[in-house]
């Protein structure tokens, strides 16, 4: 907060001042009449009251959570100690676009209202950023400026596709999800038909095949299972302009994951890697779903600290990472801090599929020799994580995720698509 | 029509929109009715010519005034309004009280404030009645004020005939110091600050909470 004497402080007094001046020097009041009013305008605002105070009392929104696109109402209520001119500005974080104006200049004598009607225009987890709020007195010779930061996030949802598909079953866990499993046991699906044999029971003899082939016959089924997933998020870059940036497209395909998974009852985990590591343990359930996604809106990429302070010191993984956990990554695989953490997750025994997102094309002006390593830079990376055996899926944004799911998982269920 | 004369046409049309939508707003209209007739009156005794110059330069004076939104050049055209109530003060005020010259004081204050209040428009805030209401009220009081003064004043020193000069020199010297006392503590106070923030400076975005 500071506060200052306003150019209309010094216009008042030197004129006023400069009349009486030459009112003593000439001997004639005249001069001291045309800067009467100005001494007089100086001694009603100090009447006035000097410095007045409006404070921010509360700030609403229409809604907490919107879609790209959407429009949102934000309220903000004022509050004056006295009466005075209050020039209010409220400042916006770059995800939102007013579409009213964000300033106002009244009166405030007890409460005062402004009303912001914005459009998210960005995906992410922000709001109002700034108040800035300049009162002054009715003659304006004195103001006050008081900056206030406003707490409030409004969280921005890309708009996201639902996915039909699961990312297969690598390791199951022993509670009944929609993964079908290797084993057999009692479930849905279909594995096998054969004799009976000693030790099964009598319940599993199936009677038509049994009546057909005049010997004991059971059906084997695939039991369904879950499984326990960890989403890893590379946020350490965002290339691109707008909206078509690798960040959204991480976040967007990060969160129809989530949520599928989630729906088949498979433990999920969230590992936001950037220059620094942000861990969302694993677990169930829908209210977990809000947790996951609340977290990925809030993804953003970081300032790299300077080097003294971080050092060259790898990312440590988080102790309590599950050791079954299938680890799906979504990353344009540009970063070494990531490259490096999936090869050490890798050397853990977690079986690592990555979704890689097309990198937009850069500006004309990048010469394409820079353009050639950078493409060959990538390719070894890319053949670095798949000779310590991890599955890469490259996706192009402008694809839909299930279409490119849909295609690929049927080969990752058998095996391992392009090792 | 060739093209230069159309496109000459086409900029004009352009300027007169602009006018009409930046320059057209009440309290501006009475900041150039304000302008325009201190330009006349102050140089009346000069001739056609001086007067039209006058009013011409009030204008540009004025216009950029309004149009930077600059605190410098509102001093500026306030400064040459003032410079024509002096001009004027050897005609159409020549011999009138000091109640009259205080209200040409007054003037060049409601001048200065109209262009001011015209400031929130042009940077699109919504701006309550009251304020401007408000300002017309003070910039009144401030006048009618002034005047009460200078009527007072007159009376004392009509009074006193013999014209004891110490007093507005004595009265001069409490006011200066009356505002010393006021000006030093604001500015040796911890709130007061050099930087001050410019309406519409992007700031950057206040730390997250951990």
């Amino acid at each position: 907060m500071t506060r200052h004497l306003t150019h209309r402080f010094w216009l008042c007094f030197l004129i006023g001042w400069g009349g009486l001046s030459v009112a003593v020097l000439t001997r004639n009041l005249d001069m001291a009449a045309v800067g009467a009013p100005f001494l007089a305008a100086l001694t009603l605002s100090l009447i006035d009251g000097w410095w007045p105070v409006v404070t921010p009392v509360s700030v609403a929104v229409s809604s907490s959570r919107v879609v790209e696109g959407d429009e949102v109402d934000f309220t903000f209520t004022f509050q004056a100690a006295q009466r005075a001119v209050a020039d209010i500005e409220v400042q916006l974080p770059g995800t939102f676009e007013a579409t009213t104006t964000t300033r106002m200049v009244d009166v405030v004598t007890d409460t005062a209202e402004l009303k912001i009607r914005a459009r998210a225009v960005r995906w992410g987890a922000s709001g109002p950023e700034w108040i800035v709020i300049i009162t002054r007195d009715r003659l304006a010779v004195s103001e006050r400026i008081m900056r206030c930061p406003v707490e409030m996030s409004v969280r921005v949802h890309p708009p996201a596709e639902f996915l039909s598909t699961l990312i297969p079953l690598y390791r199951e866990r022993p509670v009944t999800g929609e993964h079908r499993s290797r084993a057999k046991g009692t479930g849905s699906e279909f594995a096998e038909v054969r004799p009976y044999r000693y030790g099964d029971s009598i319940r599993m003899i199936h009677p038509q095949l049994t009546a057909r082939r005049g010997t004991p016959m059971v059906i084997e089924r695939h039991p369904d299972r879950s499984s326990t997933m960890v989403l890893l998020v590379d946020s350490a870059q965002d290339l691109g302009v707008g909206l078509e940036t690798t960040l959204r497209w991480t976040v967007t395909a990060a969160m129809a994951l989530g949520a599928r998974h989630l729906q088949a009852q498979d433990r999920l985990g969230l590992l936001d890697v950037g220059h620094t590591l942000r861990w969302v343990p694993a677990r169930l359930g829908r209210r977990h779903l809000h947790t996951v996604v609340d977290a990925l809106l809030a993804t953003e990429v970081t300032v790299r600290q300077p080097q003294s302070e971080q050092g060259n010191a790898p990312l440590e993984l988080p102790a309590n990472l599950p050791p079954s956990a299938t680890i799906i990554t979504i990353s344009p695989l540009l970063s070494e801090s990531t490259l490096s953490l999936l090869v050490a997750l890798r050397s853990r025994g977690h079986e690592i599929i990555v979704i890689k997102p097309t990198v937009p094309d850069p500006a004309d002006d990048v010469s394409p020799l820079a353009r050639r390593i950078f493409d060959v830079g990538n390719r070894l990376n890319e053949q670095w994580l798949r000779h310590r055996g991890a599955m890469i899926i490259p996706w192009s944004p402008n694809e839909s995720l299930q279409h490119i799911l849909s295609r690929v998982i049927p080969k990752l269920a058998r095996g391992r698509v392009g090792t | 029509m060739n093209n230069l004369t159309r496109s000459l046409i086409e900029r004009l049309r352009s300027v007169l929109e602009h006018i009409a939508d930046h320059h057209a707003a009440p309290e501006l209209l009475v900041a150039v009715i304000i302008m325009t007739g201190w330009a006349a009156a102050g140089f009346a005794d000069f001739g056609f010519f001086a007067v039209i110059a006058a009013i011409v330069f009030g204008w540009l004076l004025h216009g950029v005034a309004a149009e930077t939104g600059g605190f410098g050049w509102l001093w500026l055209s306030t400064g040459v309004l003032l410079l024509y109530i002096v001009f004027a003060r050897s005609t159409v005020l020549a011999g009138t009280s000091p109640v009259w010259m205080a209200a040409a004081g007054a003037t060049a204050l409601a001048y200065n404030e109209a262009v001011r209040t015209n400031h929130w428009r042009r940077r699109r805030a919504r701006t309550g009645v009251a304020a401007f209401t408000g300002s017309v009220a003070a910039v009144l009081a401030a006048g009618l004020l002034g005047m009460a003064g200078m009527a007072a004043a007159q009376f004392v020193a009509d009074g006193a005939q013999s014209g004891r000069w110490w007093q507005p020199l004595a009265a001069a010297t409490l006011f200066g110091l009356a505002v010393s006392l006021l000006v030093l503590p604001t500015l040796r106070s911890p709130e007061s600050s050099r930087e001050r923030w410019t309406p519409g400076t992007r700031l950057p975005a206040p730390p997250k909470p951990k």
